[in-house]
């Protein structure tokens, strides 16, 4: 662990820790194949509050600080990447916009997002658009106090305990953000798509029709601002996840290649293998200082720079590593029998579910095309 | 009731030990540190009768390095009340029974109705702490304890022997060591570690405790070296005719294991 903890960060680390290996890790597989997420592991996630991690003591949430929230994703990642992503998606896409949009209206509902009772979903991507910009078909107009939604959405991480969509539209040709119920007239939910990894995730596209809701979370620059700063959030619990998934390569293939011989003696004596093992510890070390060095980052314009990179290296960081896990579990690797294929899996989803690469790198070109420093 | 729960933080059990150079002690650097694996039944137990009678309180005590602490605040994670922290400094020696006096002299001033200690700390194995406290506070012990009720002043206990379990009854106050099979600790939620945040330990030192003169009388143990287990030889494969190899291994056990 590159930087010195509090206390209260390193308990935190150690008991979700212990709660990935000992709890999580075993419900893994079944989620994978199965591509469902039962009632008893979403009661685990809410039994320990991570369905509220930075939510307001008043919502029923833990309060926790950034970093804090980057460990518990690490921990959570190293055991599973479905339920990893599903934590990332609800407490950074949507508790987090509404924290910031401190709308009186919606305490019953911030509280109920927060208990984990039920669980929030971003639907703001469309198919001519992407995670960062605005240019959204989605409208929304205004009418008799309330607003009337019409459009589609692509790739919406909403698994079946999701009761909250916040939404993006075109309101007066400006970004606005609105909540809106599952149960909606006019919302239709279509079925999981079945994804490579973080299986049981229950990605899915949304139809809306004249869907209404009395719910505008936030308008125009703001609305602009809250969706740009928590989809940067969301990347950097992508890249912490990342660093679990590849701290899980890490310790699988290390105590293979020290159980397993072959030409007379154990694989951990070729230099080949180790150097594999040993590109895994390097990713694994960046990828924990670039993820803490946006947590504590104070300044907005920094952080957003810090999280684009912590983004970029941990996409292609984790499928790498992955693969070199693979390789050191030989032809074993690509069996089933072992589970290095799901966290294979598992780390193209930092790659699809956390905008593309290419999106982080546009980011930091237009950083330093505008005249700023990198 | 006023339960107290003793607590000492050990290096985690998938921890590679290594010996300093002079060989005097462990090296601490990259061990992680976690609560005592039998200490957290002790914990979860102590907790889970709190639960069940309104108006108790549970106390976690421990001692200790500075990074202790962290454990006490586990404890109080998991749902103790508060905790009590004696600093491990300026002692005559590192010795089981100091730590049980020290521990008893810090707890006798709080009149606890029950002690409930882990039934041995997993990096020394000595599982000394518990059945000395118990003399120094001069209340019964009952060890490896795997159930335990509360009923009106007393307590009744199981505690798993091979294939058998005892049933016993002991009154209250009473000193208890807690087995594996007692509970299933629970995970502290976020919420309850940040509450722990709010909540107290006090901290002693041992001359607030004990004089010097005392502390000296007890220290009858000196560490006079650590060693590591010797690395394990290498096997040796017998090949050739069944009749000959069986020979050579009775050869060796006889005379090399000298196997009687």
């Amino acid at each position: 662990m590159p930087l010195a903890l509090t206390e209260e960060q390193s308990i935190i680390r150690e008991t979700i820790g212990k709660f990935a290996k000992e709890e999580l890790l075993a419900l893994a597989k079944g989620i994978d194949a199965s591509e469902q997420i039962s009632p008893e592991a979403y009661s685990l996630l809410t039994g320990l509050n991570l369905y509220g991690i930075f939510a307001s003591a008043e919502s029923g949430g833990a309060e926790l600080d950034n970093l804090s929230y980057l460990l518990i994703m690490e921990e959570i990642g190293y055991a599973s990447g479905t339920l990893a992503l599903i934590l990332a998606a609800h407490n950074s896409l949507v508790v987090y916009p509404l924290m910031k949009a401190l709308h009186p209206e919606l305490k019953s509902i911030q509280k109920a997002l927060a208990q984990g009772t039920a669980a929030g979903a971003l639907a703001h991507l469309e198919t001519d658009s992407d995670l960062l910009s605005a240019c959204l078909k989605t409208q929304a107009q205004e009418s008799a106090g309330e607003y009337l939604i019409n459009g589609e959405k692509t790739m919406v991480i909403a698994p079946d305990n999701t009761g909250y969509y916040l939404v993006s539209a075109q309101l007066n040709q400006e970004p606005a953000l609105f909540l809106v119920e599952k149960s909606a007239p006019g919302l239709t939910i279509g079925s999981p798509i079945p994804t490579i990894g973080a299986r049981g995730a229950g990605i899915r596209n949304l139809e809306f029709h004249n869907v209404k809701t009395p719910y505008c979370v936030a308008k125009g620059s703001q609305a602009q601002e809250l969706i740009t700063d928590s989809v940067l959030h969301y990347f950097l619990a992508l890249a912490a996840i990342n660093a679990g998934i590849i701290k899980n390569c890490l310790a699988s293939a290390t105590a293979y290649a020290k159980e397993r011989k072959q030409f007379g003696q154990k694989i951990i004596n070729f230099p080949l293998v180790q150097n594999h093992i040993i590109k895994m510890a390097e990713s694994l070390q960046v990828i924990q200082l670039l993820v803490h060095q946006a947590a504590m980052e104070t300044h907005p314009g920094a952080w957003r720079q810090k999280v684009a990179y912590a983004r970029l290296y941990s996409g292609s960081a984790g499928i790498k590593s992955a693969i070199s896990a693979i390789q050191v579990h030989g032809g074993y690797g690509y069996s089933k029998e072992y589970p290095i294929e799901r966290y294979f899996r598992d780390a193209q989803m930092v790659q699809s579910m956390g905008g593309n690469e290419e999106l982080a790198k546009k980011f930091l070109s237009d950083v330093l095309i505008s005249g700023g420093e990198l | 009731m006023k339960i107290v729960a003793l607590v000492k933080q050990v290096p985690d059990t998938e921890t590679k030990i290594k010996l300093t150079a002079d060989g005097k002690a462990l090296e601490t650097a990259g061990i992680k540190y976690v609560v005592n694996p039998y200490d957290e039944f002790a914990i979860e137990e102590a907790v889970r009768i709190k639960e069940k009678n309104s108006g108790s309180t549970v106390i976690a005590v421990g001692m200790g390095p500075e990074r202790m602490k962290e454990a006490l605040r586990t404890a109080l994670a998991m749902g103790a009340d508060e905790g009590i922290y004696i600093a491990e400094e300026n002692l005559p020696g590192k010795d089981g029974l100091i730590t049980a006096r020290l521990l008893a002299e810090a707890i006798k001033s709080l009149s606890p109705d029950l002690v409930i200690c882990g039934k041995q700390a997993i990096d020394d194995d000595e599982g000394r702490v518990g059945p000395a406290l118990s003399h120094y506070l001069e209340l019964p012990f009952v060890a490896n304890v795997t159930k335990l009720t509360v009923e009106s002043g007393k307590l009744n206990l199981h505690r798993e022997l091979e294939g058998r379990t005892e049933v016993m009854e002991v009154a209250l106050p009473a000193v208890v060591s807690a087995q594996k099979g007692l509970n299933e600790p629970r995970y502290p939620s976020l919420i309850n570690i940040m509450q722990a945040k709010k909540k107290t330990i006090n901290e002693l030192k041992p001359e607030q405790l004990l004089s010097n003169d005392e502390l000296n009388k007890l220290s009858t143990l000196e560490e006079t070296g650590l060693n590591l287990p010797p690395a394990r030889e290498k096997g040796r494969k017998l090949q050739g005719d069944p009749e000959q190899m069986v020979k050579e291994i009775v050869t060796f056990l006889t005379e090399t294991v000298k196997i009687s």
